[in-house]
């Protein structure tokens, strides 16, 4: 093998810029890279390189290229829903969202579990007998003989299940004290627990948040009633 | 290249002028198809339309220039092009520049190819017969007319890198133009 047939890779120690013709120095290889005109005297290799290369750089002046339809029905699905799918992209909004998410899936949670209390026969009288005549519940129990002197405490712990979340599974006996814990416990804990202490200060329905004052008191004095 | 146009037609494709994208689109195709036939032989059309794809998602993020905007459109090509030939588990096909019986067959076709006629195929053909990445160098410099730096953020290599390897395969493109006697 001679530097003559040898690939410059197997014979590195023959230069090719010791032939005729082949001596490309630096600055023409960059020219032939950048396209700029290279000078005449350059080797005939060079020049023959530099115009192959010039022929793919020419732009396709005009005409349909390959691939242009898919393209353009590409851009098209991705401008045409614009109001909907562009909103979402500005800043803010995945917030705002968020925020309905979690405004919607809290008010999953609490229909569920009002569900569930209700047909746990939990809630407080009327409102069972309401759930009993909308969605089938149990009707409301009638109170037991045995606990007919501490009425209050048990329905107060029921409401504040009912209206908390969780769904009551406390015994009328043992409402007392759940009433208490799930107060502290639950998201609208500070307003319901001074609500219930109250209750236990006037013996009266105050506690019950989702009512208005006047009904509140209304009812507390038909509790009354009942004793 | 669009030149001092390409900022309005980057504005109007980016609010949704459609013959603004189509400008963009035409300008890039044919150089980067040209790439996709030397880095995706097997799939040129398919990773450009991925390309693209991108292009269109990306559109309304990206900012820059018209180099800016090719070298990203190249950086995607690239990265679809090697995602395709993953999920295809194929290998490029471009030979392995250390065959020794590769100079001889490409010599053979060099000439065959250069005495016929010039034509972008038969250049591209030539390239593919370079290492991997000095074809890829040669053609992200010569055909997307992207600059040195450019084409090293895109291949992962650094600036010096990318020179010595684009010089070297002139050279050796200017060699199997040599041994065919080419000349113009």
């Amino acid at each position: 093998m001679s530097p003559s047939n040898a690939h410059p890779d197997e014979m590195p120690e023959f230069s090719l810029s010791g032939r005729a013709g082949l001596e490309l120095d630096e600055q023409l290889l960059d020219a032939i890279l950048t396209g700029r005109n290279i000078s005449p005297e350059a080797p005939g290799q060079a020049t023959v390189v530099a115009e192959m290369l010039a022929s793919l750089a020419v732009p396709v002046v005009s005409g349909h290229l390959a691939g242009e339809d898919a393209a353009r029905s590409a851009f098209a699905r991705a401008v045409s829903p614009a109001p909907a799918r562009r909103a979402s992209a500005w800043p803010g909004r995945p917030a705002r969202l968020s925020v309905r998410l979690a405004a919607a899936a809290a008010a999953v949670v609490t229909g569920l579990s009002g569900t569930v209390a209700a047909y746990a026969g939990a809630l407080p009288g009327p409102v069972q007998n309401l759930a009993h005549v909308t969605i089938g519940a149990p009707s409301p129990r009638p109170p037991r003989p045995g606990h007919r002197h501490h009425p209050r405490p048990a329905w107060s712990a029921r409401t504040a299940a009912a209206s908390s979340g969780p769904p009551a599974t406390a015994s009328p006996g043992r409402g007392h004290g759940r009433a208490t814990g799930q107060g502290k416990g639950s998201a609208k804990s500070p307003g319901q627990a001074k609500g219930k202490n109250k209750n236990k200060a006037h013996g009266k329905a105050r506690g019950h948040s989702k009512l208005p004052p006047g009904q509140a008191r209304k009812h507390g004095k038909k509790k009354a009633h009942l004793k | 290249m669009i030149g001092a146009e390409f900022g309005a037609r980057l504005a109007a494709a980016r609010a949704g002028e459609e013959a603004a994208f189509v400008c963009l689109f035409r300008d890039v195709q044919p150089a980067l198809l040209r790439y996709l036939r030397l880095v995706a032989p097997d799939s040129t059309e398919d990773v450009a339309g991925e390309t693209w794809l991108h292009v269109v998602a990306g559109l309304p993020r990206f900012e820059g220039g018209e180099e800016s905007f090719r070298a990203w459109v190249f950086t995607i090509a690239r990265h679809r092009a090697i995602d395709w030939g993953r999920s295809q588990a194929r290998r490029r096909t471009v030979p392995l520049p250390d065959d020794p019986a590769a100079p001889q067959l490409t010599t053979r076709d060099t000439a065959d190819i250069a005495i016929e006629r010039i034509s972008a195929q038969a250049v591209m053909d030539l390239l593919a017969t370079l290492p991997a990445d000095q074809a890829e160098i040669i053609v992200l410099r010569v055909v997307a007319g992207l600059a040195n730096a450019d084409v090293a953020a895109i291949v992962g290599k650094s600036p010096g890198a990318v020179r010595v390897a684009a010089h070297r395969g002139l050279r050796r493109l200017a060699a199997q133009v040599d041994r065919a006697g080419v000349t113009l």
